[in-house]
């Protein structure tokens, strides 16, 4: 479904230029999880703003759906570290922002918003203002928002990165049941390696100084996957395989 | 009711002291400082002449006009030098230089382009009171958050839906205190052209007047009624600000 060639991205920085990114290639199915794992650095919050179209490439292409991919579009859904949500609004016309920006039919994603808030447990507080809720609520907000709109692709940045590891886990759980749900293609980056390996069918390894991709690691644990699957030796080895990519590229 | 208590306690025996003081002249000669019963004596008789509700008419609707002009100049120029760039890369040293300029110096100017009437005195008062509005309507819009542009861009959005949908609310907590400051400026100017044309009518000019015939008492009451006004004018913008700016966003960051 998207396709990444020879893709590399340059920065200039005062002391040079900065390699973010170094022949990248890449080809991702529709219909799958995909994580990009790496350390600070290695160029995969990048690579997915690129997918995304927020950010120009240097060199390469990248393709979706055979067309060139270079801007922002209705199919790809991006969800950042940070909630963003606007102080201004309440929840719910935060999660239909993404409704009068593409000028959908509000009446009818009213309805819509109402049922995923519901979903993902913020049910009660369509009403309040983000200042009113916890950062793990915001990010329920913030989840809410991309996928009201229903975009085929969702892009996922460190979504739950600045929250406490069991608000994290009881996020990263409901998005794999929103993901068994709806079988969205989702490209997801983190830092964590078990998080990764608990969510992904497939995980591409990234290593810094260029950002480059090392190894695309098949998981192979079957699903649907609960928290047990944590305690069995497949997930260990495999979260043990991503750490020795990592730590042998260093 | 009991936070109004220790000021007005303090108010009460400041004027007990200040009636049993001023008489002896131990401070200040009496002539200059009236004790607080003759301000009051003459707080009656000034408040039952009729010209006082002319001159105060009079000043109040300076100080309106010219707070709505400089309001909605500041506004359109604010967002025209936001939005337009080369506009700013213009204009912005001139912008600067006027706003570095005490406009005081520029009152015989406006007496002499627009007469002694009220115009010069709302031309001042505007001009005093534009730069607030208009610096923090530039720079609100300008200061978005970038994660909040990123999303919008994300979706998609056009140009319009950005300034609609981002740039003007998460700017309205600046521009509100810029308007919050630009009242209390256009009653500053309103009344430093009264005093400084010192004809025609006013409180500025009232004031002028009386302190030239040593009428203290008749000053302080004048005093008395800006400080009111001015006070009245304070929390009705901080109240109308609560409203506008209802989510509670720290309205003093940045800008003026």
């Amino acid at each position: 479904m998207i396709s990444i060639r020879g893709l590399s991205k340059l920065f200039p920085t005062q002391d040079g230029t900065l390699v973010a990114l170094r022949d990248v290639n890449l080809d991702i199915q529709e219909g799958g999880f995909l994580s990009f794992v790496g350390p600070s650095g290695c160029g995969k919050s990048t690579l997915l703003n690129i997918i995304g179209g927020l950010l120009q490439r240097t060199e390469g292409e990248v393709r979706l759906r055979g067309e060139v991919q270079d801007r922002p579009r209705r199919e790809l859904g991006m969800m950042f570290q940070a909630p963003v949500l606007f102080p201004w609004r309440t929840i719910v016309e935060n999660v239909l922002l993404p409704v009068e920006v593409l000028g959908l039919d509000r009446a009818e994603y009213q309805r819509k918003a109402m049922e995923i808030l519901n979903l993902v447990g913020l049910k009660g507080f369509e009403r309040a203002y983000p200042r009113q809720l916890s950062g793990g609520m915001q990010q329920r907000a913030a989840l809410s928002r991309v996928l009201v709109y229903d975009p085929d692709v969702l892009l996922l940045d460190e979504p739950f990165g600045s929250l406490d590891e069991f608000t994290r886990e009881a996020l990263n759980l409901e998005l794999m049941n929103i993901w068994s749900a709806t079988r969205k293609t989702i490209l997801f980056v983190t830092h964590n390696i078990g998080e990764a390996v608990f969510l992904s069918d497939r995980i591409v390894v990234m290593t810094p100084r260029p950002g480059r991709i090392v190894k695309v690691v098949d998981v192979n644990l079957p699903r649907p996957r609960t928290r047990d699957i944590m305690h069995t030796p497949a997930y260990a080895d495999r979260v043990f395989e991503v750490r020795e990519l990592l730590g042998v590229a260093h | 009711m009991g936070d109004f208590l220790p000021p007005l306690l303090f108010l009460a025996g400041g004027l007990i002291a200040w009636q049993l003081i001023a008489p002896t002249g131990w401070l200040v000669n009496p002539l200059l400082l009236p004790t607080p019963g003759a301000i009051a004596k003459a707080g009656w008789e000034l408040l039952g002449a009729a010209y006082l509700g002319e001159n105060f008419v009079r000043t109040v609707y300076v100080i309106a006009v010219g707070f709505v002009i400089a309001v909605l100049a500041g506004l359109v120029l604010g967002t025209l030098m936001a939005v337009v760039p080369l506009l700013r890369l213009v204009m912005y040293p001139y912008i600067i230089a006027f706003q570095a300029l005490p406009k005081i110096v520029l009152v015989p100017l406006f007496i002499v382009l627009f007469g002694f009437g009220a115009a010069a005195k709302i031309v001042t008062a505007a001009a005093i009171a534009f730069f607030p509005v208009f610096m923090n309507t530039m720079v609100g819009l300008s200061l978005v958050d970038a994660d909040q542009r990123r999303l919008m861009e994300s979706l998609t959005a056009s140009r319009w839906q950005v300034f609609t949908k981002l740039q003007v609310p998460s700017a309205l907590p600046l521009i509100f205190a810029g308007v919050k400051v630009s009242a209390t400026y256009a009653m500053t100017g309103a009344l430093a052209a009264e005093l400084i044309a010192g004809t025609d009518i006013g409180l500025g000019r009232l004031i002028s007047t009386f302190s030239f015939a040593l009428q203290m008492d008749f000053v302080f009451i004048i005093v008395i009624v800006i400080a009111v006004m001015a006070y009245l004018l304070f929390t009705g913008m901080e109240r109308l600000g609560e409203k506008v700016v209802f989510w509670g966003e720290d309205q003093e960051r940045g800008g003026l």
